[in-house]
């Protein structure tokens, strides 16, 4: 249907495609882990297994 | 916060009743689905425009791909300028929220101007044989990623995110006033080494048959960028929420 | 003024090794290319002029970290703000000195470097005098990032990636101009005024954000 530029045009549109979908996808990670940290810190920040399971749950604070 | 309930001035303008960090949540929970769906609209409607224009003499089909870099360079450039008004918002006008809007676009701005630099490199490897040039447009773009990045560096290396306001305020807006001298040197330097041949994406006189789907592609990626935008300011907003819990737990 | 260069320079002489490392690392990177590049004196000679350009560009990147090192290590970061003089003026004074300290002996090391590469010497002088013109806008434009940058973790090279990109056209003006000495067509007035003017330029701009930036990290 390109011809012979079908090999360009193909991944310019999939990639932009996956560099929107991917920025979407983080965001919205990234805001359900936040919504779920800041209910566990509400709750008191019932864990006690230390510093390394906030970060991992929390992913970064920036 | 307190400067209106005090003063005699009337209602407080929308822009200071949104300073306020839980009402902006509530305005950026009701407006973003409303922003993505026509974004998604808008786009649906320019890819169509542009995949029934006619091939361009020139390029042939991969004038579609112009349709995917052309706006994520114009996006990449304005969510700089977006970032500087942010900038000024912190400095000059001490708006709550600037800092949050200026650390949300980075990453967004760096991710078009990264689009824009593939796309770039895509649409120009069929019509000039390599896989990058170091055109005048290309370049200017490959340092704004570099400013992008450098500021995202900065803003992950200063631990508080509120110390760090000032300073990516201030390091944005010196961006923003090199960015017009960086592009000028650029464009000399660039024409001082091709003088004779057009320059490599120079833009011919557009058709209309061209130019509509570039519009509407532009504007569907802004709105695209203002969701993601108000989007990701919620995650900034919610993160000081955390780091704020955090410390005062840990000061317990 | 001249009473603050004064003081400033003794700042800048205290704070010293950055001056020898610099030239070092100058060293370094025009030894390394011909290893890459090869060792044609007729290659290295056409490219000379570039590659000390870009060594001096990066030692002076580099060297910027230095440039509030020592008052920051002292505390005299906070009594700098709170002087009588405008903190703009302390500012510039103290790029001046970082420059005649660290970025001076980098252009004085430039014909040993510049006959090395097989440059000829009507290039080696081109290269001194743009590099005269230019390196001191590299310490303006990269003092606001000094002064906020310099103390985090990585932060040598994060001075270094946030002033880079903002001294290209520094470096493209510079190089023009060193061209233009070189040959015939090529004008040298244009790019070297050209040249003199981002340094004015950025010795407005760059001092004003380092101060602002100084005056926030004292509140």
């Amino acid at each position: 249907m390109f011809g012979k530029h079908a090999a360009f045009i193909l991944p310019a549109y999939a990639i932009t495609l996956v560099v929107a979908v991917a920025l979407v996808v983080w965001i919205v990670l990234g805001y359900r882990s936040r919504q779920r940290e800041i209910a566990r810190l509400e709750r008191g920040g019932a864990s006690r297994h230390g510093r390394k399971a906030d970060r991992a749950s929390s992913g970064e604070t920036r | 916060m307190n400067q209106d309930t005090q003063t005699l001035s009337p209602a407080p303008s929308w822009w200071m009743r949104l300073a306020n960090p839980t009402r902006f949540m509530t305005f950026a929970d009701r407006v973003i689905p409303w922003l993505a769906g026509l974004a998604a609209i808008v786009a649906a409607v320019g890819l169509w425009l542009g995949f029934s224009a006619p091939e361009d003499y020139q390029q042939g089909a991969t004038v579609l791909i112009m349709f995917l870099h052309v706006p994520a360079a114009w996006l990449a450039m304005m969510c700089y300028s977006v970032m500087s008004l942010s900038a000024l918002g912190t400095l000059v006008w001490r708006h709550p929220l600037a800092d949050v809007s200026l650390r949300a676009a980075a990453p967004i701005g760096a991710a078009f101007t990264l689009l824009a630099l593939v796309t770039g490199s895509l649409w120009g490897k069929p019509m000039w044989g390599t896989w990058w040039v170091w055109d005048a447009r290309l370049t200017s773009v490959l340092v704004l990623l570099i400013i992008y990045l450098g500021l995202i560096a900065l803003a992950r290396a200063i631990e508080d995110p509120v110390q760090a306001a000032k300073p990516l305020a201030i390091m944005t807006l010196v961006g923003f006033i090199n960015i017009p001298i960086i592009k000028f040197s650029v464009d000399w330097w660039n024409t001082l080494h091709q003088p004779a041949s057009v320059s490599r994406f120079a833009r011919p006189a557009m058709d209309a048959a061209f130019l509509y789907p570039l519009l509407v592609m532009a504007l569907a990626y802004t709105l695209f960028f203002f969701t993601l935008h108000i989007m990701n300011m919620r995650n900034e907003i919610l993160a000081r929420r955390i780091r704020v819990l955090k410390l005062r737990q840990a000061g317990r | 003024m001249a009473a603050l260069l004064g003081r400033e320079l003794r700042v800048a002489l205290k704070a010293g090794s950055g001056a020898l490392m610099g030239v070092l690392f100058f060293l370094a990177v025009v030894t390394v290319f011909p290893f890459a590049i090869g060792p044609d004196l007729n290659q290295l000679g056409r490219l000379g002029p570039a590659i000390l350009w870009i060594g001096a560009l990066l030692a002076s990147l580099l060297g910027l970290d230095r440039l509030f090192a020592l008052d920051r290590e002292d505390g005299s970061l906070d009594v700098l703000v709170l002087e009588a003089h405008p903190l703009m003026a302390t500012v510039i004074a103290k790029c001046l000195a970082h420059w005649l300290v660290s970025g001076l002996p980098l252009i004085l090391a430039t014909p040993l470097f510049g006959v090395m590469l097989n440059v000829p010497p009507l290039g080696i002088a081109a290269v001194m005098a743009t590099l005269a013109a230019g390196t001191p806008a590299i310490t303006f434009i990269g003092a606001a990032a000094a002064a906020t940058a310099a103390a985090l973790p990585r932060g040598g090279l994060l001075v270094a990636v946030l002033t880079l990109p903002l001294t290209i056209p520094v470096l493209i003006f510079g190089i023009t101009a060193t061209n233009g000495a070189l040959f015939d067509p090529d004008p040298f007035t244009a790019p070297f005024l050209i040249l003199l003017a981002l340094t004015l330029f950025s010795a407005v701009l760059g001092p004003l954000a380092a101060a602002l930036m100084l005056r926030h990290s004292a509140e």
